[in-house]
């Protein structure tokens, strides 16, 4: 057998080619080292959260805020000072007088919603041992309250609230519901869903007593004298707005369940798409 | 064997009775809600001062507070008139004019008198009448009476006095 006779020459050009391919293959591992990562992926997960607030004269007096903050989940502001609030410099409410009271309510939530006003007016009498919940928030008084439930004696009819220079409210934005309505309570279904950030037209404009709360008197002789003493002297009439929202998916349904609206032909009304 | 059989048929009835548990269904609500009011303060005191100057009756009437929480409430329409012997005759005027006008012989102060409150002085002068004269010593009674009412107002805040003047309309009730 022959023996191959090796070169140095050839010796030497191997080497060198290992070394060369042991560098390349060193390059190469490094290389693909940088050339892998993994790429950033986001997620975003939008949470909807409804919030309706209630405006006097452009004031915000109440709202409750889902979806934000606070440890509770929302964030609210209720029984907040409802009526003639800018009446406070004004120590005599004056009789007949039409003042200001513009009510709209804003959709302050991320989702649109479907929304009504309730509205409560009646007589109360000031400093009575009782309390209805009423303490604290009556304008200029620190006493207790009485809420008068003789309502053909004391009637919420004197209260008016007007829309436009005449009473009644603002029938081209709002629907009145008959059926929900008391002598005491009004309820008014606002027409079409409000967007985030969207602002009701006004419900009312103004509000007034009627002057016949100062001809109603109570006769009183002892012997020779009669005097009269007025009614309603002492008493204060007291206006209460509340405003519910809801979403408006699902939204007949919703009503139903959440107001026990089971009128289709309000729902109609309001502009409420059929199931 | 005999318990595995047990349980599958508690599992199977339990089945059975949940197809007829209804779905829960919330939905998002929300609201919010304010109130407010003002009390209302009728029939306010009021007293007349009158005064005798130089042959007139300056009359003036103040809606007196029962407290100083009282003031700038209650208030009142006034007006006054005065009887006199029919010997005499009478002659009103008003200070500065127009405070007080005139609706035959009884004179309305026109705007609202709020307790703590005076209003402009009435003037009324006494004369004899034509053809009389008064004599040395001689004195003249007039009396001035004057009514009040609640104040009532108009939409824009003006005084209502025709509709708080209407006479026969206030609705007496039993307590």
């Amino acid at each position: 057998m022959k023996k191959i006779r090796r070169s140095p020459v050839v010796t030497g050009l191997l080497f060198l080619l290992a070394v060369v391919l042991l560098f390349a293959g060193g390059v190469g591992g490094t290389q693909a080292a940088l050339q892998v990562y993994s790429e950033n992926y986001y997620s975003a997960l939008n949470l909807k959260h409804i919030g309706i607030t209630l405006y006097e004269n452009g004031t915000e007096v109440a709202f409750r805020n889902y979806g934000e903050t606070a440890a509770s989940g929302f964030t609210e502001k209720q029984d907040g000072d409802l009526v003639l609030k800018n009446l406070e410099d004004d120590p005599s409410f004056q009789i007949g007088r039409k003042y200001p009271f513009v009510i709209t309510c804003k959709n302050t939530g991320s989702i649109d919603h479907y929304l009504r006003v309730t509205v409560y007016k009646y007589w109360v009498k000031v400093g009575d041992d009782e309390t209805f919940g009423l303490k604290g928030w009556f304008h200029g008084l620190s006493g207790n309250t009485k809420k008068l439930l003789d309502n053909d004696r004391y009637n919420p009819a004197t209260i008016h609230l007007g829309y436009n220079g005449s009473e009644g409210y603002n029938s081209s934005a709002w629907v009145r519901d008959p059926n929900s309505s008391t002598d005491e309570r009004e309820v008014y279904y606002y027409i079409g869903k409000l967007s985030p950030e969207g602002e009701t037209a006004p419900l009312f404009d103004t509000l007034w007593i009627d002057s016949s709360v100062a001809k109603t008197a109570v006769k009183e002789t002892v012997g020779n004298v009669t005097t009269y003493k007025y009614d309603y002297d002492g008493y204060g009439f007291v206006v209460q707005a509340e405003t519910d929202a809801v979403q408006t998916h699902s939204a007949r349904a919703a009503i139903r369940s959440a107001w026990g609206l089971q009128s289709d032909a309000m729902a109609s009304q309001m502009n409420i798409p059929a199931e | 064997m005999k318990k595995r059989t047990l349980l599958l048929a508690v599992l199977a009835v339990i089945l059975v009775m949940s197809s007829s548990i209804g779905s829960a269904v919330a939905y998002f609500t929300t609201y919010a809600k304010a109130r407010g009011g003002y009390v209302i303060h009728l029939g306010g005191r009021t007293e007349i001062t009158e005064e005798w100057l130089q042959g007139e009756k300056v009359v003036r009437i103040t809606n007196v507070p029962n407290s100083e929480n009282d003031k700038g409430k209650y208030p009142v329409f006034v007006r006054a008139r005065a009887f006199y012997d029919s010997t005499l005759a009478i002659s009103y005027s008003s200070v500065p004019e127009g405070a007080w006008k005139a609706d035959g012989e009884v004179w309305y102060y026109q705007t609202a008198l709020f307790a703590g409150d005076t209003s402009e002085a009435l003037k009324i002068r006494v004369v004899a009448k034509e053809g009389e004269k008064f004599k040395a010593g001689e004195t003249a009674d007039v009396v001035v009476v004057y009514e009040s009412v609640p104040a009532v107002f108009k939409a824009d805040g003006s005084p209502d006095l025709a509709t708080a003047w209407e006479t026969g309309d206030i609705k007496v009730i039993n307590p």
